[in-house]
């Protein structure tokens, strides 16, 4: 039988990272790439909203009440 | 395939979940079980500690009520910012927790060091929260006439007590990121209501104008600086949420499925509930929350104020544990060697040590651990944000984070990477240049800049140049593929 070629990759990973369970996973991940997707523009809109707009008026109320 | 066989099939996809939550490896996204709204409320339960009532206290120092709160609301938020833009978009995409993903910048044997700035203030805060806990304890049961003790006797079965329960909240932190959900999602509720009965005493008994007329306890001479000082407690506070928040977004589905816990349950959280400690000391007149507790209610409002002091230390114990367990994990013989709950038995050991024999010295360090536990993380989260977003342009290798082979994306030198520790330590100098963290006595143009924002500014910066003139040209660190 013959070995298919992401099995003799992680197969010889397995000196690099020292742990079959996390060999296969890293190799599984970079195969798929199943990642999540980044923060999209809106997301840095809510954050730059919450963590900069907001806090300068708080800030700005703060100083003048 | 009959049933006997699905379900073996199920446990046993169970099992590897479970492994891949409490281990350092990258939790994929089938296996992050932490929704939005459960994040929110996990992350809310964790604000929600005892933590709260010195950072309350602390602020009743410099500023009336509401200034108070809105300065405490306004510095919480640019500090999570700041920490969100360091943490989450490389922890909650990769699946990483805090230490692991260090290895980018710190190298791949410099993220080991890392372990120490997780686990040593967790550990630090959870003997602190079982020392309050256990007093709890023991105080509720001493006020509904059940045991009857002298004041000297409280600090030593409170003590005894607090490690009993500390034992209690291992077990239930042994069943994994799932039953820690669970939990978390109740107390949190728990808590909700508590934080509104407190609020509506607070306003009942003494209404808004007694409250909002309550001058600052020991203000500085100039109002500036009063201003700065309480924004940048706040700041600070956010960033010392750095070693939890990879081992908590690591089970959440994806970054956007991050941010309303990160927002509102690591931010917006705590200046809401601090400002229960802040108007009370400021009625009581006095910042300790043993005292206002009794001025401010008397018998009946120490009670519930003591009830969430017991119920808020459970949450955050229990999830301090969590996430130190997953820390040592990166350890790769405890994390082959030593099954979960071992693991987090020896990471209670310390802690019942420290609180059975060293409890009452232990609680009189409490402000310095306070002060430094956030000066370390502005720096990295500065670096992190410049290295991943501006330097790497968001690519990295997920081999990276765990290969220790000399040929490794992120091995720079012997796996350190020289420019990040030096980062670090210009940030943390120009800090220290700014703001004595012990004595909160400023320098320089502390009031106008705060110490927070150009320590993380400094540590980038420093980084960036660093980068383009040692780590570039040396061919070191995988920048090449960006």
């Amino acid at each position: 039988m013959s070995t298919a070629p992401h099995v003799t990759e992680n197969a010889s990973l397995s000196s690099k990272l020292g742990d079959a369970v996390l060999e296969e996973r890293v190799a599984q991940l970079e195969k798929s790439g199943e990642w999540p997707p980044d923060l999209t523009k809106g997301d840095w809109a809510l954050v730059v909203v919450s963590c900069l707009v907001v806090p300068i008026i708080c800030l700005i109320i703060a100083w003048t009440i | 395939m009959t049933t006997e066989n699905r379900e073996r099939g199920t446990h046993a996809q169970n099992l590897a979940v479970n492994e891949a939550q409490q281990s350092t490896y990258p939790v994929l996204r089938r296996e992050r079980t932490w929704g939005p709204i459960a994040f929110i409320a996990i992350a809310s339960s964790l604000s929600a500690g005892t933590w709260l009532f010195p950072v309350g206290g602390a602020v009743a120092a410099y500023t009336p009520a509401w200034p108070g709160t809105l300065l405490m609301t306004g510095g919480m938020m640019i500090g999570t910012g700041l920490l969100l833009i360091g943490t989450v978009p490389i922890q909650a995409k990769f699946g990483v927790d805090s230490v692991t993903s260090t290895a980018p910048y710190l190298g791949v044997v410099g993220a080991k060091l890392s372990i120490v700035l997780v686990w040593l203030p967790i550990a630090a805060w959870n003997a602190i929260l079982t020392i309050i806990m256990g007093r709890s304890v023991v105080r509720i049961l001493a006020r509904l006439g059940v045991v009857s003790l002298a004041d000297a006797d409280i600090s030593k079965w409170g003590n005894i007590a607090g490690s009993l329960m500390l034992f209690g909240i291992l077990l239930f932190t042994i069943g994994g990121a799932d039953v820690l959900k669970r939990l978390e999602i109740v107390l949190a509720i728990i808590a909700l209501i508590i934080v509104l009965i407190i609020f509506g005493m607070l306003f009942v008994k003494f209404g808004p104008s007694q409250i909002g007329a309550a001058k600052p306890l020991s203000p500085l001479p100039d109002h500036q600086q009063n201003y700065t000082t309480v924004v940048e407690l706040m700041m600070g506070s956010a960033m010392s949420w750095w070693p939890w928040v990879g081992g908590l977004v690591r089970l959440v589905p994806s970054p956007r499925a991050s941010l309303p816990g990160v927002l509102l349950g690591l931010g917006l959280t705590v200046p809401v509930v601090s400002a229960a400690s802040l108007w009370s000391s400021l009625v009581a007149n006095d910042p300790d929350p043993s005292v206002w507790m009794i001025t401010v209610g008397g018998t009946s409002w120490g009670l519930v104020a003591l009830i969430l002091v017991v119920k808020a230390n459970i949450g955050t114990i229990a999830i301090n544990l969590f996430v130190s367990g997953v820390a040592a994990n990166r350890i790769p013989s405890i994390q082959k060697r030593v099954r979960w709950s071992w693991n987090l038995i020896i990471m209670c050991a310390p802690v019942t040590v420290v609180v059975l024999f060293f409890g009452d010295t232990f609680m009189e360090q409490t402000p310095k651990i306070m002060a430094f536990s956030g000066l370390f993380y502005a720096p990295l989260c500065g670096i992190a944000a410049i290295d991943y977003f501006v330097l790497r342009r968001k690519n990295v290798s997920i081999r990276g984070f765990y290969d220790e082979s000399r040929d490794a994306p992120y091995y720079y030198w012997r796996g350190i990477n020289p420019v990040a520790f030096l980062s670090a330590m210009i940030g943390v100098g120009v800090y220290l240049l700014l703001l004595d963290p012990l004595t909160l006595e400023a320098h320089g143009p502390f009031k106008w800049i705060s110490a927070t924002i150009p320590t993380f500014i400094a540590a980038s910066l420093a980084y960036y140049v660093g980068t383009k003139l040692v780590t570039i040209p040396a061919g070191r660190g995988d920048y090449e593929r960006s």
